[in-house]
């Protein structure tokens, strides 16, 4: 009998489970969480104090009825015998199987990271994370708010830029950004991997009062002297700190073991999506190795035509990002595509606006993917990189 | 904790007038909206293919790129419509070469010709 297993109830999971229930296939979900977050809400809670409960729901909320929903953690898979075992023992077989796990954060790469996490938070690893650095920022009065990282690969390019610009934005309004110094510390060249971005986004931090390091990528942390210290022999004092852990793929076993790449992630055809030397099997979102960037966007889009391939058509995945870098009032988005650098996107109060819209269509867009597919499509080909290479 | 019934629930909310009166304005207005024809008209446009008909004609390169820019437009649409309201009177020609050496309007003619270039394109 047919049964398609999914493997986490992230943005990737969700959207392809509820597709697949929408066109009547049995599904079964298997997630560890009982809630989901909206992962972008951690910089709005640990830079502007929302609340949390404004960016996460009950998983089961999130899952259409067709959708078998099983709580429990995936320990391992076995690609030949179509197996996949649960942490708690239990087995479960597919004919098609969907890994969505997105990607393992490791805080313990960077020698005093975890400390720094427990006594700040973050705004990578959780909502309690990023309340605690809520409670943090708004008591800082003077000194150095750092935000840096410890890899250049991680979810969401623009994530640090972001963080920046949201607690440049409080501490202005607080009358504070005088006398704390917001310091974005970049492990890349220019002030963005890209430097077509880069050269938009630098001016931006400048009038918006972020100080910047390039070529500073995190060995380090001295949690009780404030100090970070870089790979390339810099160092940095801090009041207040948030550093982005190195990313791997999820923590399970995979047989074969060749599936994997050095830092864990599936090794996957980009287009097609299926792991590689499997048709049966796909990995879409963070888990992947697909070669761009690690965002909700590139889930959604790759479960999409997971979703199409399933049902007979030969849908191909061409690594769209639309990362929006969203700064006070404005936003600006990075768009690319595979083959495609990103075009110049200019800060606009219009962008920030369809960020604001995207933002709101998120939970019903897991839930009834179907119905958001066409307007997305329409946003996605009038914004191709092909078609505005000129910029927009 | 023991999770509650939503029958329950609901029973309990009902007992709030805030409530009952917002559903009292609720069914008002979905019955004007009936009565209108309005509802049939959303009920139409609900469809997959109209909304994706709907969607790719709106959410166009050219719509996307006139909406990031309505705020210059409109201040420029707004500068010329006053201008357009001043008294002018004919000028000699002599006086259209020496206002070439007016720096805005040495700017107006820059963008001028660009927005001729564009339309030459489109
Ligand atoms: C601060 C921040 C800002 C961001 N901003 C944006 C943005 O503006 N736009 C954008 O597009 N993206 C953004 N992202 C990135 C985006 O959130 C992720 O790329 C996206 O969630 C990836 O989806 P996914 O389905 O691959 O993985 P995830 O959404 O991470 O889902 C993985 C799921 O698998 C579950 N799981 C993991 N391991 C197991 C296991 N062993 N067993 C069972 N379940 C398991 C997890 O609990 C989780 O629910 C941001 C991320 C961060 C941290």
């Amino acid at each position: 009998m047919e049964r398609i297993l999914v493997l986490g109830a992230g943005t990737g999971g969700l959207v392809a489970a509820n597709l697949l229930a929408s066109h009547g296939y049995p599904v079964t979900l298997i997630e560890k969480r009982e809630t989901h977050l909206f992962q972008p809400g951690m910089l709005w809670i640990a830079f502007q104090g929302h609340n949390p409960s404004r960016y996460t729901r009950p998983v089961k909320e999130l899952v259409r009825p067709g959708v078998e929903l099983v709580h429990g953690e995936v320990a391992g898979i076995d690609l030949g015998d179509r197996l996949v075992r649960l942490a708690d023992g239990r087995t479960f077989t597919y004919t098609t199987l969907i890994i969505a796990l997105g990607a393992h954060l490791d805080y313990d790469a960077t020698p005093g990271h975890r400390e720094l996490v427990e006594r700040y938070g973050d705004f990578y690893s959780g909502a309690s994370a990023a309340e605690k650095m809520w409670s943090h920022l708004r008591e800082l009065t003077s000194g150095r708010l750092v935000i840096a990282a410890a890899d250049p690969l991680y979810k969401c390019p623009p994530a640090p830029h972001k963080a920046a610009f949201l607690a440049a934005y409080t501490l202005k309004r607080m009358g504070r950004l005088g006398s704390v110094e917001v310091h974005l510390a970049l492990p890349f060249l220019h002030e963005y991997p890209s430097e077509v971005v880069a050269r938009i986004v630098a001016p931006k931090l400048e009038d918006d009062g972020v100080r910047v390091s390039t070529l500073f990528t995190v060995e380090s942390i001295d949690v009780r002297e404030g100090k970070i210290y870089s790979l390339e022999g810099e160092e940095l004092d801090f009041s207040l700190a948030a550093v982005i852990p190195a990313h791997r793929g999820p923590m399970i076993r995979v047989e074969p073991g060749e599936v994997l790449d050095e830092d864990g992630f599936i090794k996957v055809d980009k287009y097609r999506l299926n792991v590689e030397g499997y048709d049966d099997a796909y990995a879409i979102g963070d888990s992947s190795n697909a070669p761009t960037s690690k965002t909700g966007v590139t889930a959604h889009l790759g479960a999409e035509v997971v979703v199409d391939r399933i049902m007979g058509y030969d849908s191909r995945f061409n690594g769209r990002t639309n990362c929006p870098i969203v700064a006070d009032g404005t936003a600006s988005f990075v768009i690319s595509s595979y083959g495609h650098p990103p075009v110049p996107v200019k800060f606009t109060r219009f962008k920030r606006m369809l960020e604001d819209l995207f933002i709101a269509s998120y939970w019903s867009s897991l839930k009834y993917p179907e119905r958001w597919a066409p307007i997305f499509r329409a946003y996605f080909n009038a914004t191709d990189p092909r078609v505005i290479s000129g910029g927009w | 904790m023991q999770a509650r019934d939503p029958l329950e629930m609901l029973i309990e909310e009902l007992g709030d007038p805030e409530l009952q009166e917002s559903l009292e304005k609720m069914v008002k207005l979905v019955k004007a909206l009936n009565r209108s024809g309005l509802l049939d008209v959303l009920l139409a446009m609900a469809d997959e293919e109209v909304v994706a008909r709907l969607s790719s004609m709106l959410v166009t390169t050219g719509t996307m790129k006139l909406a990031d820019n309505i705020e210059e437009l409109t201040r420029a649409a707004g500068e010329v419509a006053q201008a357009l309201s001043e008294p002018v009177e004919p000028v000699p020609l002599s006086e259209l070469v020496s206002s070439l050496r007016d720096p805005e309007v040495l700017r107006g003619l820059a963008r001028l010709l660009k927005v001729l270039k564009a339309l030459g394109r489109a």
